[in-house]
Order: C-alpha cells, then sequence, then structure tokens
C-alpha cells in the first residue's frame, strides 16, 4: 500500500489503510515520543491519543505528494508531546542564565549507537529535552520555541546550550569506557 | 543567522539528526487494541450524536410546522373567537329571500338580541355543510346544520340530512350566550376542545452532577487540564507560578497528601414551547443554559493547592411526555426525552497555599476545548394549574448522561442520577 492509498484509505473510514498506517509509521512516532517524555508509558499514552486524533482529522489534512503524511504524523506527536510537558509545568522551572558554550565534536556522535543516544536524551531534564528536540530534530528557532513553549527566548537558548553540554559530557564519558 | 554561525554545532546536531532519522522503538501490542476500541467508541458516539440531532431537529420541525398550522387556522377562522381545531365555516353569509342580511365579517357570536327574521348561512370550507343559524334556533341557544344535499331543505330552522330526513344537531352556546365563546364541540369529529394547544415554560433544576471524593494522594496540577482538554494559561506570571508550584511540591515529598474533590450543584435555566399533539402527548423542546462549578485541593496539610472550576453550557432539551390524569386543578403526566449541551466557557483558578509568595501563587487559565454532552432522562411531572392558562410543576427524573466527553470532570457521571425541575407553564 502506497502512502497516497493509506491516506485516501484512512481519508473514507477503511480500517485496513489506519491499521497501515499505525503499523508503518507507530515504531517513529514512539521513538519521538520517547526523546520527548522520556518514558514509554507516556510515550505510548501520547501515541494512542495521536492516532486517534488523527484518524478522526484526515478530513482536514491534505496530501501534497510523498512524505508529507508522515511529516504531518511527526508534527501532531511533536505537539502531543509539547502539550503534555506544558501540561506537566515542568519546562520554566530552570533559571535563564549564560552557560559557558563549548562545541562538542560533530565525529562523536558517530561512534553511539542510536538506542545509547536515546537513552542518553531520555535522561536530560524535561525542559532541556524539549527545547533539545525542538531546536535540533525540529529545527525551530529559539522564538518559535518560546512561543511553543510559553518561555522567554533567552530561556529557551540556554536550555538548550546546557542540553547540549550536557549530552555531549555523557557522550565522552560514554566513548570513554 | 545562530544556526549558521554555530557551524561546529550545526554539524554535531545535523550528526545527531541523521543518527535518530528513521529510528524506533517497538511498540506494546495494547496500543494498537486500545486504539481500535477508542475508534469503535468514536463511531458509536458520532452515531449517537447524529441520532440527537436527527431527533432534536425532527421534534423542532414538528412543532415548527404544527405551530405553523394551527397559527395560519387560527387567522384563517373567521369566526376567530372559534376554538382551534374546529372545522371553519367559509362565510358566504347568503342571504334568503325574506331574510336579513348580516355582516358575518365582524365574527361575532350569535345573539340572543339577533332579529327574529335573521338567517345567517355559512359553509364548512372542508366539508361543504352549510350551517345555518335561525333566529329560532339562536333563541332556543341551538344551531342547526344542514347538509348539502339538504340546500333545498326547509327554512324553518330544522337540518336535513342526505337522505332527506330531518336531524337537529343541537350546539348549545355557553352559558353567557353573549359570550364569544360558541362551543362548536361535535362539529369535526376527533377533536375536542382541548386539544392542539401551545405552551411555553420557565424552569430551573438541580442538573447533573459528579459525586464528590476524597482520596488519598497527591493530584499533580496538570491533571486539571483533563476536564476539557488542555488548559491555556492568561496570567502573566506562569512561569513564576510554575516555580512556586514546583517549590510546593518538594515541600510535600515527606508529608502525607490528599485530594478532596467537591462539586456544586449545577443550576440549569431553561425555556421550553410545548406543543400539543393529542389530549395526552405533548412535545417540547426549548433552550437551557447550565452553570456548573468543582472545587479540589490537593496536597499536605501544609502546602497545597486549591482550585476552582467554572463551566457553562447551552443545550436543547426535547421531551415528550404522556398525560396521565388531567383536570382543572391538577394534571400528572410521564416524560422522557434528550438534551444535547454544549460547553460555551470556563474557567480554572488556582491558588497555592503554604509560605510562597502571593504574586506567584495564583494562576488563572481558560478553557481550550468546549466539549459536548449528550444526555437523556425519564420521569415524571406534575403541575398545578393556578388559572386556566398558567400552572406551576415539578418534574423529578432520572437522567443518564453518555459517555462522550470522558475528561469533562464537572458533569461526567455514568450512573443515572436524580434531577428535579421546577417551573412555571403558560398555555395558549
Amino acid at each position: 500500500m502506497t502512502e497516497e492509498e493509506i491516506y485516501e484509505g484512512c481519508r473514507s473510514g477503511d480500517d485496513a489503510a489506519r491499521k497501515e498506517l499505525y503499523v508503518r509509521y507507530a515504531g517513529k512516532l514512539l521513538a519521538i515520543g520517547m526523546r520527548y517524555l522520556a518514558d514509554k508509558e507516556s510515550a505510548e499514552d501520547t501515541l494512542h491519543d495521536v492516532f486517534v486524533k488523527v484518524y478522526g482529522s484526515f478530513g482536514k489534512f491534505k496530501y501534497l505528494g510523498s512524505g508529507s503524511l508522515q511529516a504531518w504524523l511527526t508534527r501532531v506527536m511533536v505537539n502531543e508531546c509539547v502539550g503534555k510537558l506544558r501540561g506537566n509545568r515542568l519546562l520554566a522551572t530552570i533559571p535563564a542564565d549564560n552557560v559557558a558554550d563549548d562545541l562538542p565534536e560533530p565525529d562523536s556522535v558517530k561512534e553511539v549507537p542510536a538506542k545509547v543516544l536515546m537513552r542518553m536524551i531520555g535522561e536530560l531534564p524535561a525542559g532541556y529535552r524539549a527545547v533539545f528536540n525542538l531546536f535540533v530534530f525540529e529545527k525551530k528557532s529559539h522564538k518559535e520555541i518560546a512561543e511553543m513553549l510559553g518561555v522567554s527566548e533567552k530561556t529557551s537558548s540556554s536550555q538548550f546550550l546546557r542540553a547540549r553540554k550536557a549530552l555531549s559530557r555523557k557522550i565522552y564519558e560514554y566513548l570513554d569506557k | 543567522m545562530k544556526r549558521d554561525m554555530e557551524s561546529g554545532y550545526d554539524k554535531w546536531s545535523e550528526e545527531l539528526r541523521r543518527k535518530l532519522e528513521g529510528y524506533e522503538e517497538p511498540v506494546s501490542g495494547n496500543v494498537w487494541d486500545a486504539i481500535s476500541r477508542d475508534l469503535e467508541k468514536q463511531k458509536t458516539r458520532r452515531r449517537m450524536r447524529l441520532m440527537v440531532v436527527r431527533v432534536v431537529a425532527a421534534a423542532a420541525c414538528v412543532a415548527l410546522i404544527a405551530g405553523i398550522y394551527v397559527f395560519l387556522k387560527d387567522e384563517a377562522s373567521t369566526l376567530g373567537t372559534l376554538q382551534s381545531g374546529v372545522s371553519i365555516p367559509e362565510i358566504t353569509a347568503e342571504a334568503q329571500e325574506g331574510e336579513e342580511e348580516v355582516n358575518h365579517q365582524e365574527a361575532s357570536p350569535p345573539s340572543r338580541r339577533m332579529p327574529e327574521k335573521l338567517i345567517a348561512v355559512a359553509r364548512y370550507a372542508d366539508s361543504g355543510k352549510r350551517l345555518v343559524v335561525t333566529a329560532d334556533t339562536v333563541a332556543n341557544d341551538a344551531v342547526s346544520h344542514e347538509s348539502r344535499s339538504g340546500d333545498a331543505g326547509d327554512n324553518g330552522g330544522n337540518a336535513v340530512d342526505a337522505g332527506g330526513n330531518k336531524k337537529d344537531v343541537k350546539e348549545k352556546f355557553d352559558e353567557g350566550g353573549n359570550k364569544a365563546y360558541p362551543l362548536f364541540t361535535g362539529v369535526s369529529a376527533g377533536v375536542s376542545k382541548k386539544n392542539r394547544r401551545f405552551g411555553v415554560s420557565v424552569k430551573v433544576d438541580n442538573g447533573i452532577i459528579a459525586q464528590n471524593s476524597s482520596n488519598g494522594g497527591f493530584m499533580p496540577i496538570d491533571r486539571q487540564a483533563r476536564p476539557f482538554g488542555p488548559l491555556y494559561a492568561s496570567s502573566q506570571g506562569e512561569a513564576a507560578f510554575n516555580s512556586s508550584y514546583a517549590e510546593m511540591v518538594a515541600n510535600n515529598v515527606e508529608r502525607p497528601v490528599r485530594t478532596d474533590l467537591q462539586y456544586d450543584v449545577p443550576v440549569t435555566a431553561a425555556v421550553s414551547f410545548r406543543y400539543e399533539i393529542t389530549d395526552r402527548w405533548s412535545v417540547d423542546a426549548g433552550l437551557s443554559f447550565t452553570r456548573t462549578g468543582a472545587s479540589w485541593r490537593s496536597g499536605s496539610d501544609e502546602h497545597y493547592y486549591r482550585s476552582k472550576q467554572k463551566a457553562y453550557f447551552v443545550g436543547i432539551p426535547v421531551d415528550v411526555s404522556f398525560t396521565i390524569f388531567d383536570s382543572r386543578y391538577f394534571s400528572f403526566y410521564a416524560l422522557a426525552g434528550g438534551s444535547v449541551e454544549k460547553c460555551v466557557a470556563g474557567n480554572v483558578s488556582t491558588s497555592l497555599v503554604g509560605g510562597l509568595e502571593d504574586a506567584a501563587s495564583n494562576m488563572k487559565e481558560g478553557l481550550a476545548e468546549h466539549p459536548w454532552m449528550f444526555s437523556v432522562a425519564a420521569g415524571v411531572g406534575a403541575q398545578f394549574n393556578i388559572t386556566d392558562r398558567s400552572g406551576i410543576f415539578a418534574e423529578p427524573r432520572i437522567a443518564y448522561v453518555f459517555d462522550t466527553a470522558e475528561d469533562m470532570l464537572l458533569r461526567k457521571n455514568n450512573s443515572p442520577q436524580f434531577n428535579l425541575s421546577v417551573g412555571v407553564r403558560f398555555s395558549y
């Protein structure tokens, strides 16, 4: 089943297409949820909410070619995760201050398995994690992140720097072992 | 651009992004089962919602059509004082030889003081039968009817049926004689004077309320969002509040905590329009407004937060009622119906208590979602008629709210519950 066929099927409420959509994207979306929420149970709850919401919203989604369906699902998942983090009120508890900006070595990432990187990101504090994910994976600017999370731009920037610093330290520790 | 300035970061983050792109986590099998169940529920809800909307629309259409029908019928009646539902004579006012002409446009009822020789002739639009009012019959408080075939019948005031037989159909005026309420009962078969009446009622009731509770354990503030989905903060000091909240949570780590939930009695005010289909069956449809409220506290004795939530619903209630007993002063009836309501507004105010700065201890939030609610109810009603046209009523019912908005804390209750409405009804 092609992505477009899945889209058409889901749009008309076809159960087989719905199942195919789930089979194809649930794992990827759960990984995103884990990156933001760091807890499998919460991530699966969110995944459930996202699919239920998505199945009921196909009328509002316009298929724009290959990759647009996954991009939409990712966006919904990210928004749902951010909503949960906002609800938990964990995002603004870290003060915005200046953090020393020592750039990590790009190649260091290549040597760490993806599963380990996922665990390391999950170990970051919630506030760091949200900003880090939005900046790195969703390619949002700090201004956009500040609007999404209801924090100041400076907070977003400092939380990102702290997150990067913490993550690079974990990576080096892992490589040193 | 900051990203360009931080080229070292860009490479690092790009590498990280590429590494995790397409990464998948194994999903537990029960997630799809839960999604399937929810999709089924959604389908059922959608069908239910559609059915309720159709029933409401159908009831509204029936009431509207019936209202227009009766209104036009009343308007068309040149004997405007006739009770609605009575077959209306077409006033042709045929003055016959030796008879004085009468101006029937005034539509006044026959009078005892009519000239002795007066005869008025009218024709029923629906049956074609003629109505002959003679001085003699009026003097005797009676009106004679004459079938069409009896046109050539006697002019002495007696009616002649199709078979040529004389037939007196005595229909008395009321005791006032001159009063404009002649009772043409029996003229149109199957319709009594009490049929086809409208009513308007204004009522209040105690709404549908969830159960109060008190449990051990802490309810995190984020769970407040559950009643109506995500809330949006309207306070400027959200960050300061969040810090205070985190401090409060930290203060309670080693303390016993509990959560108490208390619901206000929801108050509903409604205006309802009633159409009496027959002597016994009536349909009511209207508009309701409900205010609900709840408050809860969670935390230890020293450090806790207190929240108050208010929500407002607008709804369309539809009822069908069956009159069991009816007299001049009292009527008793059974009723069943449903209501569709939508949450139109609401807010949550939260205060943190326990050694925190005032500026950072209050937060007010509005509702981001406005869910629908469906309910059905059945019960009985008793009305005491103060005058011929007005009465007060009480309607105890058992109501059930459908699980159509799972997260609606204030009004959700999956068990049937008692509901009492009291109000005033005006009939016309």
